[in-house]
């Protein structure tokens, strides 16, 4: 006989990743849909992707990793069917030549500052996206690789190029004062 | 050298960012899944009737002729499934069954269960809603077909229309038949739970 309720544990492993991820899990929401409508129903998605999930949560990672892979694993389904409607999506080398000629404007207040990097984000494709994201969310390398699934050499690789494009894109150039 | 301070670092930007939303509730997105479920088979009852009756307006109407006996047959056939579909799913066409007020508020897991049960009868009863459509969708074929093309010539050139309506209609089982499947998985893992 189970000592434990499963369905409260579960409920309690959610409670506990909504709380201590859930703004985490609206932002990157934000990161991956920009239309509002559909924003509220990729959450709801994530949420009751992420509440089943837990069923099978077996401690082997952290909550953290198992959130953020659930959310990402997610919402990278949901761009690939919405994919029919949007952009072409590109990659972080090829979105670089997209910031040429578009150098950081010394004046940029934070709303336009956050529009630029949605709109930055939301033209990456999927794994590209998951790592910006990670990162914005300042999660080391190695936790970035556990949910990515790639090596934290790769990682590094990626962060390194991530952070050239936003200083390029969003922090002050002293050069040019 | 790019200077970086805090307020204009993006992850600083991107963490502050307003929260535009309240909070998700568990109650909410099971509840606003379970609606999908159900708003979903009813409007797919409602269209497989609905195209199948207006097969058949078009075919009472536009088409010069008596028909035959075979066709008599199959038009009877029709309007008889189309009967029995609407009373074998009256309740969740008129929404009879919808659960009370306070339920739909909160429907909890066993709620969200039954929906998912109903939803994979639905999908693998597909043949008995979808029924008078595909044989409406025949008749219409095999009378325009015959119409244009008498006698000899009639099983020949209302063959193409016909494979492609098999094939589309096996298409639809198919898709539906793997859809139930993954029901089937949600259930299994809800079942562990209950």
């Amino acid at each position: 006989m189970s000592s434990r309720d499963p369905v409260a544990e579960q409920n309690e492993l959610y409670a506990r990743a909504v709380r201590e991820f859930g703004r985490a899990l609206d932002r990157l929401s934000a990161g991956y849909e920009g239309d509002v409508e559909k924003r509220r129903d990729l959450r709801q998605e994530i949420h009751l992707r992420l509440w089943r999930s837990l069923t099978a949560f077996d401690g082997r990672c952290s909550l953290r990793t198992w959130t953020f892979r659930v959310a990402h694993n997610t919402a990278a389904t949901w761009v690939d069917q919405e994919r029919r409607s949007r952009s072409k999506l590109v990659t972080l080398e090829e979105v670089e030549p997209w910031l040429v000629g578009s150098a950081a404007e010394p004046d940029l207040d934070r709303p336009r500052a956050l529009a630029q990097l949605t709109s930055l984000i939301q033209r990456l494709k999927p794994l590209d996206r998951q790592i910006m994201l990670c990162y914005l969310e300042e999660l080391d390398n190695a936790t970035i690789a556990d949910i990515t699934g790639l090596t934290p050499a790769h990682v590094a690789v990626k962060i390194h190029r991530i952070k050239a494009i936003l200083s390029r894109r969003f922090i002050k150039d002293s050069s040019h004062a | 050298m790019p200077e970086q301070s805090s307020e204009n670092d993006p992850r600083r930007i991107w963490k502050d960012q307003p929260q535009e939303e309240p909070d998700v509730k568990l109650n909410h997105f099971v509840g606003h899944r379970t609606q999908q479920l159900y708003a979903s088979t009813r409007s797919e009852i409602v269209v497989s009737i609905g195209a199948a009756l207006f097969f058949l307006a078009v075919l009472a109407w536009r088409i010069d002729g008596t028909p035959d006996r075979l066709q008599q047959l199959g038009y009877g056939l029709v309007v008889v499934w189309i009967a029995a579909s609407i009373y074998w799913f009256r309740d969740r066409i008129w929404r009879r069954d919808q659960p009370p007020a306070e339920a739909v508020a909160a429907p909890g897991l066993e709620y969200y269960r039954k929906e998912l049960q109903r939803r994979r009868a639905h999908l693998l009863n597909a043949w008995l809603w979808h029924g008078p459509l595909f044989l409406a969708s025949l008749l219409f074929v095999a009378s325009v077909a015959g119409h244009s093309f008498p006698n000899a010539e009639r099983l020949r050139s209302v063959l193409p229309l016909g494979l492609l309506l098999a094939l589309w209609t096996a298409m639809g089982f198919w898709r539906r038949y793997r859809q139930a499947q993954e029901i089937q998985r949600e259930l299994d893992q809800l079942g562990t739970l209950l």
